[in-house]
């Protein structure tokens, strides 16, 4: 556990009906680094990810951003105060392009209202101009130069999330949570993805919490794991204590003999 | 509002109906066509205001008859009774009508798709219920447009006028769906969950927009009571609040442009048709199903087909050069 968290999760719990989806987890998301959250399909690492971004509240337990108790606000006050998500299917705005997607992820650090975006007041076209090249660049950065025109569900999948990667870094957040950004990714995509998301990391200073269940991919990218099951905490550590941890081999029965 | 599609710069259209405007304001003579000009006008003004709620927030609404409805009893009731020049109505019962919208907005926050289509139909039934019973006579008497000496209210001028509201609230709904905001509530339409993950604040979004698209049934409920010259309940009964999402939707879902052709067309076509007048309700049908198969872009989409070979032609010859 360490104190300089950016983002962190205390006790939290969440209750469906008579399930508990996510059961009394302890989670710290530090700058610069990757936190891993391991598991099992169903361990709850969604629901996790969903209680810490407001997207979801949790029933028990606290989100804590920079040690301030942020738990039970709005997705789009998350996303004011920094903290940033991807979701496990990839969510573009089907109806604006490339270029706008990346623009409306940072509509929560921007002002002009409806009446000074419609008469096009100075300030307005300044911050217009700033957003057209910040999402050009940040297009740059994810590797999509040059598609900001194209239709977002005209990209294949893995430019997608990249999309949303260069949607995300337009809040310019603190942290960012990544719901399985490999999934349905070939190996080759994924490592591609996964290099990405490192180097974003270093350069922004970005605290990442990752769920992922490509095993060896996710640790080989991560500075801290968490391993759920059922909900439940099993294991924590380093990418090196976690390979060794009996625990985790029985969740993981199968997925870890070869490796 | 979309990068991918040829853009067509915005300032063309406004110019282009303005000209046509124009035209024909100072060729026709006839009351009767100036009047089918003035009344499709005025109906433009409450399409766009639904184009920009349905076509680019994709929220649905049955019921802006009844926001037409209080906008023109509004001004009747402050011109006739309570003597009033028809500005100042005009601004009190239009903000009557934008706050009855936003109340409609917020109340319908938690409801999406059918449901809210149920909702703002119940809100336009209600209207007109209430302006059967509590006002069975309705108003007549409402003095027509004049500021000051200057009057407005004959049949050339009042065209003109209408269609200055047309131009300046197409420019402005062309440049406010180009805005951050437009990208807001495209966002909001597309993909709520993840629009709210991208700080987009949902319920203010949602209650904004149907504040604007009130606000302009409310301009054209002003504009209909002066036009009439008299008010009644059955001129803002569900037909109306239908004919508005035809308008929009035969125009082009989301364009301004298009909720001007489409309402137009509405208030042409059965003109055209008069001696057919019982098949009128059929021919809206075959009209909107031929414009879905045909033309899913409405109207509108006719400007952007032009368009496209135009600048491919036009990049053709650059390549070449």
């Amino acid at each position: 556990m360490t104190t300089e968290a950016v983002l962190a999760g205390r006790g939290i719990t969440r209750r469906f009906g008579g399930v508990t989806a996510v059961s009394d987890v302890d989670v710290d998301v530090v700058a610069g680094e990757v936190t891993l959250v391991l598991g099992p399909n169903g361990a709850g690492k969604s629901t996790l990810v969903n209680c810490l971004t407001g997207v979801d509240r949790p029933d028990d337990g606290r989100v804590l951003l920079a040690g301030e108790d942020v738990t039970g606000r709005r997705p789009d006050q998350f996303n004011r105060m920094g903290v940033v998500r991807t979701f496990q299917h990839t969510r573009p705005f089907a109806g604006l392009s490339v270029a706008e997607n990346v623009m409306v992820g940072a509509h929560g650090r921007t002002r002009a209202g409806f009446v000074r975006g419609t008469l096009r007041t100075r300030a307005a076209r300044r911050e217009e101009a700033a957003l057209q090249a910040q999402a050009d660049d940040l297009l740059a950065q994810v590797g999509l130069e040059g598609r900001g025109d194209a239709r977002p569900t005209d990209l294949p999948l893995a430019d997608e999330r990249r999309l949303e990667l260069a949607r995300c870094l337009a809040a310019q957040p603190r942290v960012l949570l990544l719901d399985e950004p490999a999934a349905g990714l070939g190996e080759a995509e994924a490592d591609a993805l996964a290099a990405l998301v490192r180097r974003l990391c270093a350069e922004f200073d970005l605290g990442v919490l990752l769920i992922e269940h490509h095993l060896e991919l996710a640790l080989g990218m991560a500075d801290q794991v968490v391993v759920l099951d059922f909900g439940k905490v099993i294991a924590r550590g380093t990418p090196a204590q976690i390979r060794a941890d009996e625990a985790v081999r029985k969740a993981y029965v199968g997925v870890e003999e070869g490796t | 509002m979309s990068r991918f599609l040829p853009k067509i710069p915005p300032w063309v259209s406004p110019v282009v109906i303005g000209l046509l405007v124009l035209l024909f304001a100072f060729t026709q003579d006839s009351f009767y066509r100036l009047q089918l000009g003035t009344l499709s006008g005025i109906y433009a003004v409450a399409a766009i205001g639904l184009t920009l709620l349905f076509g680019a927030a994709g929220q649905i609404s049955l019921g802006q008859a009844g926001l037409l409805g209080i906008a023109a009893f509004g001004t009747a009731y402050l011109t006739v009774d309570r003597g009033l020049g028809p500005v100042l109505s005009g601004v009190v019962s239009i903000a009557a009508a934008t706050v009855v919208g936003l109340l409609l907005g917020w109340s319908a926050l938690r409801i999406t798709g059918h449901y809210l289509a149920l909702v703002t139909l119940a809100f336009g039934l209600c209207f007109t219920e209430l302006g059967r019973t509590v006002l069975p006579e309705g108003w007549y008497g409402v003095p027509p447009l004049a500021i000051g000496s200057l009057d407005l209210g004959d049949p050339q001028r009042f065209f003109v006028v209408v269609w200055v509201f047309v131009v300046l609230t197409l420019v402005a709904s062309s440049l406010l769906v180009r805005s951050r905001f437009g990208r807001s509530i495209a966002a909001l339409r597309d993909d709520p969950v993840a629009a709210s993950a991208c700080g987009v604040n949902l319920a203010r979004t949602k209650v904004a927009v149907f504040g604007i698209a009130s606000a302009l049934a409310g301009v054209s409920g002003w504009l209909f009571a002066m036009y009439q010259g008299s008010v009644t309940e059955t001129s803002f009964s569900f037909t109306l609040s239908f004919n508005l999402l035809i308008m929009v939707v035969i125009g082009g879902l989301g364009s301004p442009t298009g909720a001007v052709a489409g309402a137009v067309f509405l208030v042409l076509a059965p003109e055209l048709g008069r001696s057919y007048e019982q098949y009128r309700l059929l021919s809206y049908g075959l009209i909107l199903i031929l414009v879905l198969a045909l033309l899913p872009g409405g109207l509108a989409s006719i400007g952007r087909l032009i368009a496209k070979p135009l600048r491919r032609r036009r990049a053709g010859v650059e390549e070449t050069a």
